[in-house]
């Protein structure tokens, strides 16, 4: 039978590491957590031991089960003992929030053994000192395990699991102590084979890939190799000898270990990766000149832009063509050569004539360029008949200075020499930019009707404007069968029409087609709404280049 | 590619363009008057290369 003043507790043990010997193993934990409740006349109902577990977060299996039976058994519990307040945590905030509130709202408090922890002001003040002086001992911990770490990875010793190729192995230092490193195992020659293969340049990491599985290359688990495996095989710089991770600020440093391969042979390595990456940002960056149309041209199974790709030819040589290989447009449509599609397309800008309000903008634009590139043409003009002024001015006073006797002949000769040549150079130069000074209203006039022929336009642009151009005529693109040949749109700029020839309409119906409209308009709409209602995609033929 | 400065205005092109523009947004205006200058130093370009050009053939 328990006397009415006695206190019943729960008793939690930790330890961080199964090494953990010293004072605080667990034998001296339940020994000073005994003594101290018998001194106190408590009862120690339950036993909680975490065993290994870290002190730096309350996620420990025990500590947990403790709490729930301290919450199951609530008023039959009084205290929570521990040996230190650093085996309840060792980090403040957590112990706070998932321990002592927890604890506190059940009316249980926690002791500990060996530290002056109580219910007074100055026992709470303590709890809290002793739960944070050990958080500041883990941080000093992890501060010099990461110190520790980076010394030796300066060292040259590897304190990771090993890199494929490679077994974990313990190697003396200079004074006999031993510390991580590598050494080849059976794979090595494997792993050998394939980083100098990758450094032979001709072949694709996807390649290589096959190549590794074929020379009967696993990985540590034995598991077959990603091309995401080679990937990082070919970049990791310990196989030819360095160490290279955070510990050495991913900076090479040379390794305790053997090589595989030579540092030439990584750095080989390094410069195909790197130029094959670079190459693919590059293209998809870069406009490629072949493709013109690309990005206007639709896919007329699916609406959406078409692929620009060269495949081989037979002939070894590459076909420019546009494309459709969506999943839903195989079969359905098929490829076009560029060169095919451009002559199409130039062949429809025939009949595309922009409105007289563009050509006038146009006409302003060009009166507004030419003036300025006047003005910079007369201020050359002007610098360069200021400069052969002074070559005449240094000419008259070089002769002037020989027939005083102040220069040689040689001097002189040379000198007028010199003159005469920069005279002659810039004499030229100043010609060719008077002939351009002048802007003629014939030339203006030749720049407008160029305008109005849009094909010629858009074969003379450079590349940049002619996807302007088209953008700006063709908005929401241009649908483009491959097999005949027609395009369609739904919107055409408002500055640019589109004049219908004999192909599109025969030449009996065309003179009629205005009355006809007008007569038939209300059934011309009706039948413009069935199709509209049947087409899978809302656009209008406008030409066939067939 | 050059630096290029609007040299008309949103409003005056409007104008120029006419009826036709009513539908086109300010940006669309913007973008067209960009082309169009473009062009424009294309043409200028292409102009006074042909006419060394044909200056160098008549030699």
């Amino acid at each position: 039978m328990m006397e009415n003043n006695t206190k019943r507790a729960v008793a939690y043990v930790r330890i961080s590491s199964l090494r953990q010997v010293d004072n605080e193993s667990p034998d001296t934990q339940k020994e000073k957590i005994q003594q101290y409740a018998d001194a106190n006349n408590i009862e120690v109902a339950e036993w909680f031991y975490d065993e290994a577990k870290s002190g730096k977060n309350t996620d420990r299996e025990q500590l947990q089960n403790l709490l729930a039976f301290a919450l199951k058994h609530v008023n039959k519990i009084d205290y929570v003992i521990v040996y230190k307040m650093n085996r309840a945590s060792r980090d403040l905030d957590s112990y706070v929030n998932n321990v002592k509130l927890v604890l506190k709202s059940r009316g249980i408090t926690v002791r500990s053994a060996t530290e002056p922890v109580d219910d007074t002001k100055m026992g709470r003040f303590m709890e809290n000192l002793f739960v944070i002086l050990g958080q500041l001992d883990n941080d000093g911990k992890a501060e010099s395990t990461v110190d520790n770490m980076t010394a030796l990875a300066e060292q040259g010793y590897w304190q990771h699991p090993p890199v494929l190729g490679y077994d974990s192995v313990k190697i003396p230092n200079a004074s006999g102590k031993l510390r991580p490193s590598m050494q080849p195992n059976a794979l090595a020659d494997k792993v050998k084979l394939i980083l100098e293969r990758f450094s032979e340049g001709d072949i694709t990491k996807a390649a290589l890939t096959r190549f590794a599985i074929e020379s009967g290359l696993r990985s540590r688990n034995g598991n077959k190799l990603s091309e995401d495996s080679i990937n990082r095989l070919l970049k990791s710089a310990e196989h030819a000898g360095y160490i290279h991770d955070k510990f050495t600020n991913y900076e090479l440093v040379e390794g305790k270990h053997p090589p595989l391969i030579s540092k030439t042979t990584y750095e080989q390595n390094q410069a195909l990766l790197y130029s094959r990456n670079s190459h693919k940002g590059q293209a998809h960056l870069k406009a490629n000149l072949d493709y013109s149309l690309k990005g206007l041209l639709l896919c007329s199974n699916c609406n959406k832009p078409m692929y620009a790709s060269a495949p081989k030819t037979g002939s070894g040589g590459h076909s420019p063509r546009y494309h459709c290989s969506r999943a839903t447009c195989k079969g359905k449509t098929s490829s076009i050569g560029a060169k095919v599609a451009e002559e199409d397309y130039i062949k429809l800008l025939k009949q595309v004539k922009p409105t007289d309000g563009i050509l006038k903008l146009y006409k302003s634009i060009l009166i507004k360029e030419a003036n300025h590139e006047l003005s910079g043409l007369n201020k050359k003009v002007s610098n360069l008949r200021n400069e052969l002024n002074n070559i005449s001015e240094t000419r008259a006073s070089t002769i002037r200075k020989f027939v005083e006797d102040k220069i040689t002949t040689n001097d002189k000769s040379e000198l007028i020499d010199d003159l005469d040549k920069r005279k002659l150079e810039q004499s030229s130069l100043l010609k060719e930019l008077e002939e351009q000074q002048s802007v003629r209203e014939a030339d203006i006039e030749s720049a407008i009707n160029f305008m109005e022929q849009v094909d010629k336009q858009w074969v003379v642009s450079e590349f940049d404007i002619q996807q302007r151009f088209q953008k700006m005529m063709f908005p929401d693109g241009l649908v483009y069968d491959s097999k005949t040949r027609e395009f369609g749109t739904t919107n055409i700029s408002p500055m640019y029409r589109y004049i219908p020839n004999k192909k599109d309409t025969s030449v009996s119906l065309k003179s009629n087609l205005v009355d006809l409209v007008h007569k038939n308009w209300n059934v011309i709409l009706c039948e413009l709404n069935r199709w509209k209602q049947l087409l899978p995609v809302d656009t209008t033929l406008i030409y066939s280049a067939k | 590619m050059d630096k290029i400065n609007q040299v008309v205005s949103i409003t005056s092109a409007r104008k120029l363009l006419g009826k036709e523009a009513l539908s086109m947004s300010d940006d669309q205006i913007k973008d067209l008057i960009f082309t169009l200058t473009l062009v424009a130093k294309q043409y200028l370009r292409y102009n006074s290369s042909k006419k060394a050009l044909g200056k160098n053939d008549g030699k």
